[in-house]
């Protein structure tokens, strides 16, 4: 299942650690970088890698929000809703997100597939809230129109994107 | 002996060694200190809480370093501001641990009171209820109700597979994870976990298939609640209603020690009996579920007659009459098969009634691919009396070659495998990789059919760096400078060549066997166990002074339940009981027996199926004028006998097995047999009765006070020191510490004495050139040993027969994509006069150029293609699919 | 001019000088001096006892001696490791963030001069996963310096080899324990391990392991650099050096502040932070994020040292300010920090995992009007439960919001069931 890419990126990784199973959150992130999940036979493929038990990879899986073992939108929206973020408005900020998204109030994943949305807790940022992650990336001080903005911009990319 | 400390737990000073946990210290000061995650064999974790103690230990002055007193003259303690959990922590020099303060009560109620949050308290419908450390526990220290609201409870599914054989209940779940920390520490399984975390955590399994493991059924005695129950008990019985009797299991050869759990004369379960010698408190899936054939409805209930080609019913005594009357006729013609789970008492009367009534040596328990081993290595040089195989310290050496312990022996491979973990050297050599290769010090892969070249390369390496026991071997051996000489011609150099191991490993596993303190060579099936490999064993184990005492010596690991009773008895044509060579001319064995080319005029078939395992032993048992079957089931050689007699299967008698390890243990009576199922001493007995002679056994125990008698060996196994009174009451402390197999008890069984313990005399050794094995061309076909077998008694047992695999054929991964075989594919196997089509698997462990096909599978085609021999070329070619359709 | 207490940047020097994150803009301003100092002309030991002296205490929170924590690595110890605790998780915490952003050098030289003087040839970064973009600026920088020869098979020229390697987590909290950060960084769930054995003497892989924040890096480099009477110009006598605060929640200018040990809160939240918005008042602040006892206003005039923090019966910790104006909610954010114990509670030991769960449904019970008094009383017995009963730190954490709460706003709750 690993792709040339993944494969030469995947011996890098574990050249940096005595021991295979040291790379295992690296795999699994290489491993659910196309999708943004993680699948069965993605699991297998990291175990059969790593020559880690499958039960084991399951469980290490279960136990870091980061990875997903279920399809999501194309870029995973991620609101910090903790307290220094929620002192400078962030709930609201969040609630009224989700619903220019179109989502309830837990989040989900908008009609079109394209985000994904979750209250998290702190991600380090919380002189710049309300503020959220992209994909990872940091995106702060926000105000609705920022973020409508940014969204705006991602939903042109995938247009540009299914269009070619 | 290590460093003792005093320590004083509630008032009570006790001394313990040095790093003893604070819980198994206070055990020794009489305190109970309440565990959930703790389990005396994992390793400790903490994370129960349920332990907290709380913990002083003295000041020391810090200039001189000595203990401070106060004004009275007593040690000045200092507690820690926190309570320690008593499971991890080491006691230290002086220590005071209180284990009833006012605090550490309420931590307990308070523990208990969070467990119970997530816990269902169904006790009244839980198997668990009446043994369950969540149950006694809250009843001894916890809370009398709870403030936690009712709705808040989180709910799951009550049954959930965890694998066919175990459910999960994870509302029942504390998550103490001593599942998991058993198949990861003791069973080298890692196919369960925890997943998910905090509050949603839950244990798994995502091997395939699910709980690949063949000691599942531990974790159910080890779980302190409800969460993990077996398929076959869930809502059997409630655990006060049942009795207890102690059995042996008898489906394999190492000897576990089970209770009976019986309700109306039906066995419920089977559970561990506590024997840290031999078991400890573990036992195998196949001991756990495979006692299920004994309520087979296929059981036959009566002697059979056949008339007309028809069965009909008939006594005994008309079926003994007749038997009688044909035997007179074949008299020492007549050939004797018996199979190796039959008791020690029942072998030594068929070997009575042949060898004294039917005058003949034509006897033997070895079938089809067993034919050719004849172990004498444990009778010569066995590992010592006191050998504890599960607790060799780290100066020791375990060779294992040519033995999948995990298929053949698992709780042995358990506890080789906990001698390892803790520090003892493996060296694990076989053609292939096994399961302990993942613990192994050292892994030998040799060439199959060079095992005995391998064998000796450790002898001429030990010679050639002068490493053998020079005391030892003054004292105790015979023909040293001979074997010195001898071995000229046979070097580690040669040795290397011819196995395949590198002459560096060989040197490399020689030093570390001959310099380690103790030395245990266990050696199996797949070694063929010839006589120049029991030569070569025999001869390292007396030149590095591994003979002779405790954790010294050879173990044997035969086949099944009283395989090792067998060859005591003499059921072998070339040796009567002990040892002793028959005089004359050998009888012939069963590989003899059963030729077609040259049938017996009467043939006595107990326990055993050769029919099945090849169309040479069938046309052979079709050719033969008449034949006895005496069996539990219909089996395909009894379909082709004239007369059929009923057993009795382990459960429904008394008798005693001996074991791998020499152990010989009684097991006892626990339920009762189809009405006219005899056991097998009686059936023999009478027959001998029906011939004219006059024995008058009563009982099997008056069989074994005559084997007392009559075999050296065997003159201290009598039934008074075997079968004691037992009592299997339990505490609760032993649901809580150990779970719920049942406690260490006084009857532990006896064993019996090697040649090289028995006496001060010399022992020779001498070289037996191995047979050189040119590497065969073309594939060669293997037939390993796997646990569930489709023999007789397992296909019979529903709940595990599931296990047992469809026949196959497994290869090399590189050998499949030469040979364009895919995982989809099945394969011809040709030998000369044989031909057999199974499916094919593929695996990367696997050797090239080696064909697996494991023995004792429907259809038995390993056993069809080998015959008697044990390795053979083969030729392999492609089936596809489409063709078999 | 930093401010008051400070006359120029020590950590946060990308304040004075923006572009610093360069590695010749770095090396410009003094960069990677002690590293060399070390490597050519200091013998391990001597790194050791002058990290002693400085008194330099560890930054990730519990303040312990890091030249203390570096000498129990057994001497002549092979394959020793050095991991930099980047998992800044704690709600309020940003610092380490914005120091790897922007200095990374500063970083990877006081990481660098502690393997030194421990023995360690390699080092791992460890940080949470959500740092994906910061680790691409370190890993800048990380190359840089090996292009530079500062890092490599020969550091600095000299024949000791240094590795260092970047690690992300993925979404756990309780990583940012040491022992549950190593056994993530071996590829296992991050569960805390049982000590002993300590880090120190079986750490990652079983080998010997000092495990350091990387503030606490951060500060390394001007030890060696000025010396142990120039870093102790700063701070008190028993907390010495500046400390980089965070502030965050109800303040006109959050940021990153740095300060010597020592300075008020009041300074802190009002000089530098610019007082709460809209001129409301302080109604209370958490000093180290959520896992701290929150402090009531009259406390402010505190000096923030971990002495001075301690005696008022709070922490200085990671010392991450989150400031609640006179509108706050204390129930509603003691809900808040429950939950967030909840989340994150790695479910390990019962009473942590059992407790965190059952105080959030009482949380939810109370805010929703269906509480009871009897529910204030069980809110003080859960957290007695689990308070000195649990695994690690995390679940004794989690009792803090509850603690300090009621403590002080005792009647916020009564208000709560009476409505």
């Amino acid at each position: 299942m690993w792709s040339d890419v993944e494969q030469k990126e995947l011996e890098e990784i574990l050249k940096k650690y005595p021991t295979k199973r040291s790379a295992l959150l690296p795999a699994l992130y290489l491993a659910q970088r196309e999708k943004n999940w993680l699948d069965d036979d993605d699991i297998l493929a990291v175990a059969e890698a790593l020559e880690v038990p499958v039960t084991d990879v399951q469980a290490v899986i279960g136990f870091y929000t980061l990875f997903r073992r279920e399809p999501t939108g194309k870029h995973m929206i991620h609101v910090c809703t903790d307290l220094p973020c929620a002192l400078r408005g962030a709930e609201d900020f969040y609630a009224r997100l989700t619903r220019r998204l179109g989502l309830p109030s837990e989040g989900g994943t908008t009609a079109d597939g394209l985000f994904t949305l979750e209250a998290v807790p702190c991600l380090a940022a919380c002189d710049k809230a309300p503020m959220c992650q992209i994909d990872l990336q940091y995106y702060e001080n926000l105000t609705d129109e920022m973020i409508d903005t940014v969204l705006a911009q991602f939903r042109a990319e995938a247009q540009q994107e299914s269009g070619a | 002996m290590s460093e003792l400390v005093n320590v004083t737990i509630d008032g009570v000073e006790v001394q313990v060694p040095k790093g003893t946990l604070i819980v198994e210290a206070a055990k020794r000061a009489g305190t109970e200190i309440p565990v959930f995650c703790y389990h005396s064999k994992l390793d400790p974790v903490g994370m129960c809480r349920m332990c907290l103690v709380t913990v002083g230990t003295p000041v020391r002055n810090r200039e001189t370093g000595e203990f401070e007193v106060d004004d009275n003259g007593k040690q000045v303690i200092r507690f820690f501001p926190k309570p320690m959990t008593a499971c991890t922590t080491p006691v230290s020099p002086g220590m005071v641990v209180i284990t009833q303060s006012e605090e550490s009560i309420a931590d307990r109620r308070g523990i208990l009171e969070f467990l119970l949050t997530s816990h269902p308290l169904d006790c009244p419908v839980c198997d668990k209820g009446g043994e369950c450390s969540l149950q006694d526990l809250t009843y001894a220290y916890g809370p009398g109700v709870s403030q936690f609201y009712l709705e808040d409870k989180h709910h799951s599914p009550k049954k959930e597979p965890l694998g066919d054989l175990i459910y999960l209940d994870s509302e029942r779940c504390i998550l103490c994870a001593r599942c998991v920390r058993f198949e990861d520490e003791i069973a080298g399984d890692p196919v369960l976990a925890i997943d998910n975390r905090g509050r949603n955590s839950k244990i798994v399994s995502y091997s395939n298939p699910k709980f690949d493991s063949k000691y599942s059924g531990n974790t159910t005695d080890i779980c302190p609640v409800g969460a993990l129950t077996t398929r076959d008990f869930r809502f059997g019985a409630r655990a006060w209603e049942l009795e207890s009797t102690p059995s042996v299991c008898n489906l394999c050869g190492v000897g576990c020690n089970t209770v009976l759990n019986t309700r109306f004369d039906e066995i419920k379960r089977v559970m561990p009996r506590q024997n840290e010698a031999l078991n400890e408190i573990w036992l195998c899936d196949k001991g756990r579920f495979g006692h299920h054939f004994n309520g087979s409805q296929n059981r036959l209930t009566t002697p059979l007659i056949k008339k007309n080609g028809q069965f009909e019913a008939a006594s005994w005594d008309e079926a003994l009459a007749l038997v009688a009357r044909k035997l007179e006729l074949s008299k020492e013609k007549t050939g004797g098969v018996a199979g190796a789970h039959l008791s020690n008492e029942d072998l030594y009367i068929f070997q009575k009634l042949f060898r004294t009534v039917l005058g003949s040596n034509n006897i033997d328990h070895r079938i089809g691919l067993n034919a050719n081993w004849d172990d004498q290595l444990a009778f010569e040089v066995g590992a010592g009396v006191g050998t504890d195989i599960g607790r060799l310290k780290s100066e020791s050496a375990i060779l294992v070659l040519g033995a999948d312990l995990d298929e053949e022996a698992p709780v042995l491979y358990l506890r080789v495998r906990g001698s390892a973990r803790r520090g003892a050297h493996l060296i694990n050599a076989g053609g292939r990789w096994t399961k302990l290769d993942n613990i192994a010090e050292k892994s030998l892969r040799y060439r199959y059919g060079a095992e005995s070249a391998l064998a000796w390369g450790l002898v001429a390496a030990v010679l050639d760096e002068g490493l053998e026991n020079k005391d030892f071997v003054a004292a105790r051996v015979d023909g040293f400078e001979g074997l010195i000489d001898a071995m000229k011609s046979f070097t580690p150099t040669r040795a290397a060549e011819q196995s395949g191991v590198s002459e560096d490993d060989i040197r490399a596993a020689a030093r570390t066997f001959a310099k380690a303190e103790n030395g245990v060579v266990l050696y199996g099936l797949e070694s063929g166990g010839n006589e120049s490999l029991q030569a070569a064993i025999k001869t390292l184990l007396l030149i590095t002074g591994h003979a002779g005492s405790a954790n010294n010596g050879a173990i044997a690991v035969l086949p099944h339940a009283n395989s090792r009773g067998a060859a005591d008895m003499g059921i072998v044509p070339n040796r009567l009981p002990g040892y002793r060579p028959v005089e004359g001319e050998a009888g012939l064995s069963a590989h003899e027996m059963l030729s077609p080319d040259a049938p017996l005029p009467a043939l006595y078939i107990v326990a055993a199926d050769p029919a099945a395992q090849s169309a040479r032993y069938k046309a052979a048992i079709e050719a033969t004028e008449f034949v006895v079957v005496q069996d539990l089931f219909m089996t395909e050689t009894a379909q082709l006998a004239d007369v059929v007699l009923p057993a009795r299967g382990t459960a429904e008698r008394d008798g005693s097995f001996t074991s791998v390890e020499r152990w010989v243990q009684a097991f006892d009576n626990a339920v009762s047999a189809p009405a006219l199922a005899w056991a097998d001493w009686l059936a023999f007995t009478a027959l001998a009765g029906k011939m004219g002679a006059s024995w008058s056994y009563a009982s099997a125990d008056g069989v074994m006070a005559e084997i007392t008698q009559t075999v050296p060996l065997y003159a201290e196994m009598n039934f008074d020191n075997l079968t004691r009174p037992i009592s299997l009451e339990r505490k609760m402390s032993h649901y809580i510490y150990s779970g719920t197999s049942f406690t260490a008890d006084t009857r532990e069984g006896l064993q019996w004495r090697s040649v090289a313990e028995a006496s001060e005399a010399k022992m020779p050794v001498a070289f037996i050139a191995p047979a050189d094995v040119p590497p065969a061309e073309g594939m060669t076909l293997v037939a390993p040993r796997v646990l569930y077998d489709g023999g007789t008694l397992i296909a019979q047992a529903e709940v595990v027969s599931a296990h047992i695999q469809p026949a196959h054929a497994v290869i090399s991964r590189k050998d499949a994509a030469q040979l364009g075989i895919t995982a989809d594919d099945s394969v011809t196997l040709t030998v000369p006069g044989a031909s057999v089509t199974v499916p094919v698997r593929l695996n990367g462990l696997v050797p090239q150029g080696i064909v697996l096909v494991p023995r004792n599978l429907s259809g038995f085609p390993a056993e069809k293609l080998l015959g008697s021999k044990r390795l053979t070329a083969v030729k392999i070619t492609k089936v596809p699919v489409a063709e078999l359709a | 001019m930093a401010n008051e207490y400070l006359k120029e940047h020590i950590l946060l020097r990308h304040k004075d000088i923006p572009n610093i994150g360069d590695i010749d803009v770095y090396i410009a301003d003094n960069g990677y001096v002690g590293l060399k100092k070390v490597l050519e002309s200091m013998p391990p030991a001597d790194v050791i006892e002058t990290v002693k002296a400085a008194g330099l205490r560890g930054r990730g929170g519990a303040g312990f001696p890091t030249g203390v924590k570096w000498s129990f690595i057994p001497k002549g110890a092979k394959d020793v490791y050095i991991v930099v605790n980047a998992d800044e998780s704690e709600p309020g915490t940003f610092k380490d963030r914005e120091l790897m952003e922007y200095n990374p050098h500063l970083v990877i030289e006081g990481a660098a001069i502690a393997a030194y003087a421990v023995g360690a040839h390699t080092i791992y970064i460890y940080g949470r996963g959500e740092f994906k973009g910061p680790f691409v600026t370190l890993q800048k920088a990380i190359n840089q310096a090996y292009e530079k020869g500062i890092l490599g098979e020969n550091a600095m020229g000299t024949d000791y080899a240094l590795d260092l390697h970047l690690h992300l987590g993925a979404g756990a909290y309780i990583c940012g324990e040491e022992t549950a950060l190593l056994n993530s960084l071996e590829g296992y769930r991050g569960y805390p391990r049982s000590r002993p054995p300590f880090p120190a003497v079986e750490g990652l892989y079983a080998k010997p392991t000092v495990i350091n924040n990387v503030e606490t890096m951060a500060n390394v480099p001007g030890i060696i650099r000025h010396g142990v009477e120039w870093y102790r110009r700063f701070g008190t006598e028993r907390s010495p050096g500046t400390k980089v605060f965070c502030l965050s929640g109800h303040i006109n200018r959050p940021g990153n502040y740095e300060l010597p040990l020592g300075a008020p809160i009041r300074y802190l939240i009002e000089e530098l932070g610019g007082g709460v918005p809209n001129g409301k008042k302080v109604k209370a602040v958490l000093p180290a994020g959520e896992s701290s006892l929150m402090i009531p206003a009259d406390k402010l005039d505190t000096p923030m040292d971990y002495e001075s923090m301690a005696a008022i019966k709070s922490m200085l910790g990671s010392a991450s300010f989150i400031v609640m104006d006179e509108t706050v909610d204390i129930v509603w954010a003691a809900e808040k920090m429950i939950h967030f114990f909840k989340h994150e509670s790695c479910g390990k030991c019962s009473p942590c995992r059992e407790g965190t769960f059952w105080l959030s449904k009482v949380y939810q019970r109370i805010r929703s009007g269906q509480g009871s008094m009897d529910d204030i009383d069980l809110l003080t017995k859960i957290v007695d439960q689990m308070t000195g009963n649990t695994f690690c730190q995390l679940g004794e954490f989690a009792t803090s919001p509850v603690k300090a709460s009621l403590l002080h706003f005792r009647d916020e709750y009564e208000q709560y069931i009476q409505k």
